[in-house]
Formats: structure tokens, sequence, C-alpha cells
């Protein structure tokens, strides 16, 4: 793959912002962007137009709904949603979808490299043409 | 004899020749109009002073009664006088000027008297002025029975009282006194007073004051009448004055004053009860305002708390979670080999640090999950599903599993059961990988695993579904408590077996939140038999 895949991480933590980092790097296919709060994280995406936004829900001054609202009315942003939380209290994941966020991961079930992998998957599946499967639901481990 | 008085006495006599002379010097014609012009002005003086006219315009012109009694006295003075020096001239005319000296005073006093008697006798108002004052009374206080019966309080009452008797009927100072009013403390005090006189009764027979009764109430009218209360209590006076045209009330009127008072007594009674009941009325709404305002207060800090258990949640799950993905990241990068290697001891510790955040991170669910259930804030979301395919989904899932531990996993449905039920399938699936995962995790190798699906006999109307092993079983003593939170088997500290011993507390709730039931069958060493049951809804 000669393009590389561009990521944009909107995460206010900065240790998980770093281990994200780390993670994507360890590969050579992906550029990364780190955005710490959901305005920047707004004009980063305007800037660098990535394929896969990696976006926290719960942030100071800009929550991730707000943020993914503000993504799906810029026209001129067209980018995989990607919301990565630890938020599990009510129906998030039924509410970002809505929202139009395209995957929902729980962030604590996975590893920094199982979430480059999954984003490797959901852009080979893109590629692959097959856009219009369903989208992988975590196995939850009881 | 004294010389002096024997001179006075000639000198009268010369006195009163010298007056006899003086009068027989005039014409006969001169006296006869001397006489009757004296006579015709106190005649004028008498019609115009015309006690009729001036009673009548007392009555019209409202003039206090005071006043109207002062002027009696002057009028009756006046006429007095007038009468006085027209007997004295009438009568002895001859030796008119030292008669008249003597006489005028006994005359006038006299008639004053006679007079006055006669303006305040029930003679004059009946036949001279022609009142029929009985009618008038029964008629006044007629209007009183007939204006009303209910009254605001009292207030109002004295004001209707006031305008019938002191208005119309011409009665000075008519008052009900109250002896529960503070204002009456004064008057109290001495009914007290007079209460301790064994002599004084109050007596509706003879209201009549001012006869040897104590001077303050003599003060206060002519007629006091007492107004008896509830339960026979003495509340309070009614008072009348004096009459405009006479002090004294006749047997006729006392009669319809009583009847008066018997009704004014009944008015008391009733606003009584009215102001017992305002004032419960006021009380309870105090009370019933200071029981909203706590039950307000309270609702508020139930709904902070409720808040509050809703923030407890969300900063729970996240603020938890979040270290721990870090705690686990980047063990797994040190795991990962990329950044350095590791000794094998350094290997071992760091992969005890990753599983122990995965543990810890599943704990931590277990136990949100568990309070979400217990504060009743778990989502179900209900479907229609059909119940065999769904659970052999589950069970075929589990099978690789098995399989490496060389256990048997079977599913059987011996009544071919083809139900659809409505269920959460995420939260069944909870329930099923949680009995499975416990069967697998207490099964020794070359076990048996088999989950069944009957209708329940004791009631056609719940599924039962069954999960049972032959592994370690559960002690009889265990077996009741083994629902409920952290207990596990064997003892947590032991580790000999993984879980959070959460796992069946969280089933046993879903369970019931599904509407069924969930228990177990055991016997130690020879494995357990997990079943529960489940409302068929009809689809």
């Amino acid at each position: 793959m000669l393009e590389k895949i561009k990521v944009l991480i909107i995460e206010d933590n900065e240790d998980l912002n770093q281990m994200f980092q780390m993670a994507f790097e360890s590969k050579d296919n992906f550029e990364v962007e780190i955005s710490k709060n959901g305005l920047d994280g707004i004009t980063k995406a305007a800037e660098m137009k990535p394929n896969i936004i990696l976006l926290d829900i719960m942030m100071p001054q800009m929550n991730g709904y707000e943020v993914l609202k503000a993504l799906k009315n810029n026209t001129s942003i067209k980018t995989t949603v990607i919301i990565n939380s630890n938020l599990e209290q009510k129906d998030e994941e039924r509410e970002a979808l809505d929202l139009g966020a395209d995957y929902y991961l729980k962030k604590s079930e996975y590893t920094p490299f199982q979430v480059v992998e999954k984003v490797e998957e959901i852009v080979n599946s893109q590629q692959g043409g097959s856009a219009s499967e369903t989208p992988p639901t975590p196995e939850s481990d009881v | 004899m004294y010389q002096g008085w024997e001179n006075l006495v000639v000198h009268l006599k010369d006195l009163i020749t010298e007056k006899k002379i003086l009068i027989e010097q005039r014409s006969f014609l001169g006296r006869f109009f001397s006489h009757i012009s004296i006579g015709f002005i106190r005649f004028f003086l008498v019609i115009i002073a015309s006690p009729l006219s001036i009673l009548n315009k007392f009555r019209f012109l409202n003039i206090p009664l005071s006043v109207a009694s002062i002027l009696k006295k002057i009028l009756a003075l006046t006429l007095a006088i007038g009468l006085g020096i027209l007997v004295s001239y009438l009568f002895f005319f001859q030796d008119e000027e030292a008669y008249m000296l003597l006489l005028f005073p006994v005359t006038s006093v006299t008639s004053y008297f006679t007079l006055s008697s006669f303006f305040n006798s029930r003679f004059f108002y009946k036949k001279i002025l022609r009142i029929n004052h009985i009618k008038d009374f029964k008629n006044a206080i007629q209007s009183f029975y007939e204006k009303k019966f209910f009254y605001n309080d009292i207030d109002d009452l004295r004001e209707t009282v006031n305008l019938i008797f002191e208005k119309e009927l011409n009665i000075s100072s008519v008052k009900i006194i109250l002896l529960e009013d503070e204002e009456e403390t004064k008057f109290q005090n001495m009914i007290n007073k007079l209460k301790e006189d064994k002599n004084f009764y109050f007596s509706l027979e003879d209201p009549y004051l001012g006869r040897g009764e104590m001077n303050e109430l003599k003060n206060l009218g002519r007629l006091c009448f007492p107004i008896w209360g509830r339960s026979e209590a003495l509340v309070g006076f009614f008072v009348l004055g004096e009459k405009l045209h006479e002090s004294l009330y006749s047997r006729e009127e006392i009669e319809i004053l009583k009847a008066a008072v018997f009704h004014l007594s009944l008015i008391l009674r009733i606003l009584s009860y009215n102001k017992d009941i305002r004032e419960e009325v006021a009380k309870k709404t105090v009370q019933l305002s200071e029981k909203t305002k706590e039950l307000q207060k309270s609702y508020r800090k139930l709904e902070e708390l409720d808040q509050a258990k809703d923030s407890f949640f969300a900063v729970t799950s996240h603020d938890l979670r979040t270290p721990m993905t870090i705690i686990k990241g980047y063990s797994d990068f040190l795991l990962s080999g990329k950044f350095g290697e590791l000794n094998p001891q350094q290997a071992e510790f760091i992969k005890k640090i990753f599983d122990s955040s995965n543990n810890l991170i599943s704990l931590i669910n277990s136990i949100l999950d568990l309070s979400k259930l217990e504060a009743d804030r778990m989502d179900f979301r209900f479907s229609h599903e059909k119940v065999v395919p769904f659970l052999e989904e589950i069970v075929t899932d589990f099978k690789v599993m098995c399989a490496q531990k060389k256990i048997t996993l079977e599913f059987l449905n011996p009544e071919n059961i083809k139900l659809k039920l409505k269920i959460d399938p995420e939260k069944m699936k909870r329930v099923m990988t949680n009995l499975l995962g416990n069967a697998y995790k207490f099964t020794g190798e070359n076990g048996k695993i088999s989950v069944k699906i009957e209708k329940y006999k004791e009631d056609p109307s719940f599924l039962e579904i069954s999960v049972k092993d032959n592994g370690i079983g559960i002690a009889k003593e265990k077996q009741k408590t083994i629902f409920e939170k952290f207990t596990q088997v064997e003892n947590f500290l032991q580790k000999t077996y993984n879980g959070t011993g959460l796992g069946l507390s969280i089933v046993d709730k879903i369970i019931s939140k599904l509407g069924g039931k969930i228990w177990v069958e055991s016997v130690e060493k020879e494995g357990s038999n997990f079943i529960f049951i489940i409302p068929i809804q009809n689809a």
C-alpha cells in the first residue's frame, strides 16, 4: 500500500494519546495526528482530511457527540468515525451510531494493537468494496 | 317685742297697700291686656317649643341621644318657668308682684317634674305622638331575624345589631360584650367579682340594671341580657341603653328582646363553631404546607441522590476504566517485544499485570452491572427471537472451548419446541454464557455439559432452560447463598477458580427482571444443574 492511512485521534487523555500514537506508528502505513480537544479536532479534521477518526466521548468543553455532529454537518469532511470510549452507562453506542458514527469500540476491552488491527480491518473492508458490511460488534467476555 | 320686726311688718303692709293702689290706678282694659299679653307670650313659647315637632326632628336628624335628653330637659325647664309665671299671674293677680315672688319658684319646680315625667310617659308617646311603639319594636326585631342568619364574624354581627337597635329603634349604646374578647378583660374581671357575689345572678326575667348591682354594670346601660353559649356557658352580655323617648322598657318589649337575645345566642354559637372550624382549617393548612415543604425538600434530595447515582455510574464506568485501559495497553506494549526484549521473569511479571488488569476490568464491569440492576437502571431492549436457534448458536460458540478440555457439550430439545420468545437477546446471551462458563470452569476433563429446553412442568406458561454438568458440584448449605453477591463456592482467596463471584447474582437479577426464576440442583462431587424459567409471552 503506497498511500498512508491518515488517522486522527481526538482524545483528552495524554497517556492514551501517546499509547495509541505509538501503536499506530509501530506500523509503517499509518500517519497519526492527535487532538486534545473537540474544537481542535474539528479544525484538524478539516485540514488533514483523515481516513479514520478515533473519537472519545467524555471530553471537557466539547464532548464526542458534539464533535460528531459538527463532523457530519461539514460535508467537505468525508471520513470514517470510530467512537473509542469507556462510557458504558446507557445507550452510548446506539446514540453514537444514530448520530452517524461508523463503529463503536469499548476502549477497555482492546489493547492498542487490537485497535490498530480493527482499524486495518475496517480500512481493508472499505477498500474491498463491501462497504455495507455490518459493523463488527465487539464480543463481550463474561 | 323687738321694735325693728314690727317696723318691718308695717313696712311690708304699706308696700302691699301701695301696690294695690298702683294696680287699682290701672284701667281694667290695661290690666286685661297686660295679663293677656303675658299669657300669650308664654303660650307662644309653648307652641314654638312643641315637644312633638322637636322630638320628631330629633328622630329624623339622628341627634345623639344624650343631646336629645339634655334638650328635652331644657324644654321641660322652659315650659315649667313659663307655667310658673302664668299660674302666679292668673290666680293671684290682685297682689301679683308679692305673690309672684313667693309662688313662682314653687310652681316652676312642681311644673318641671310634672312636665318631664309627662314627656317621658307612655301616655305622651302613645296618645300625643301617636306612636305605636310595640309594633315598631316588633317590626325592627323581625327585620333582624330576617336580615341574615349566617355572619362572617362578630364585627359583621355587631354592625347589623347596631343598625337595627341603635338606628331604627333609637336605643342608645347597644353592645354585645363577649367574655372572650381581649378588650373586655376589664369587664370579665368585673363579672368574676359578680360571680363571687352570691346575691347576684343574671336573670332573663329581670334584665334591668341599676338596682344595687355594681356601679360599673350600672354604667353599661339599662338592660343586660346574659347570652348563653355552648353547654350552657355564659359567653357574654347583650346590653341596651336607654330608649330615646322613654327610659323604661315595657314588659312586652322585654319579651320581644328576649327572643332577639335567643336569636343572638344562636348566631354566636354558629360563629364560635365557624371560628373553631376556621382555626382548625388554618392549623391544618399550616401543617399541610409544612408537610408539603418537607416533602418537596426530601423530593429534591432524592432527585439529587438520583442524579448523584447516575453520575456515579458514569464516573466509575469512565474513570475506573480509563487507567485500566492504560495499564493494559502499556503492559501489552512491553509483552509485544517491540520496545525491547524482556527477560523471562520480567515477562512473567508483566503478563500478571496484564491479566490482572483484564480481571479488574471485568470486575469493574460486573460491579457496575450489578449496581445498575439493583438501582433499576439497566436498559432492557426486547425483541422476538426464535428461542431454540438462539440458544443453539450460543452453545455452538462454546463447543470449541469445550473440545480443548475434552468436555462433551450437548443441546437437547426433547419437546421439539419452536417458540418465539420476547427477550432481550444481549442479556439472555449473558445469562447463557455465564452459566455455560461456570459449567466449563467447574467440570474436569472428559466431563459432560448438557443444555436442555422444555416446557416447565408445574406451570406451562413458563419455559424451562437448564445447564447441567457433572463437575465438582455444590455443597447443600452453599446452594442457598450461591446467588448472593461475592459468594463463590470455593473460597475467593484460594483462587482455585478465577471469577468475581458476581456472575450468578447478575444472572439471578437479569432473570427476575425478565419475569423468571433461577435455582440450582446439585450433589457434591457429582455435578450441578442450573435451572431457570422464563415466561412465554404471547408473541
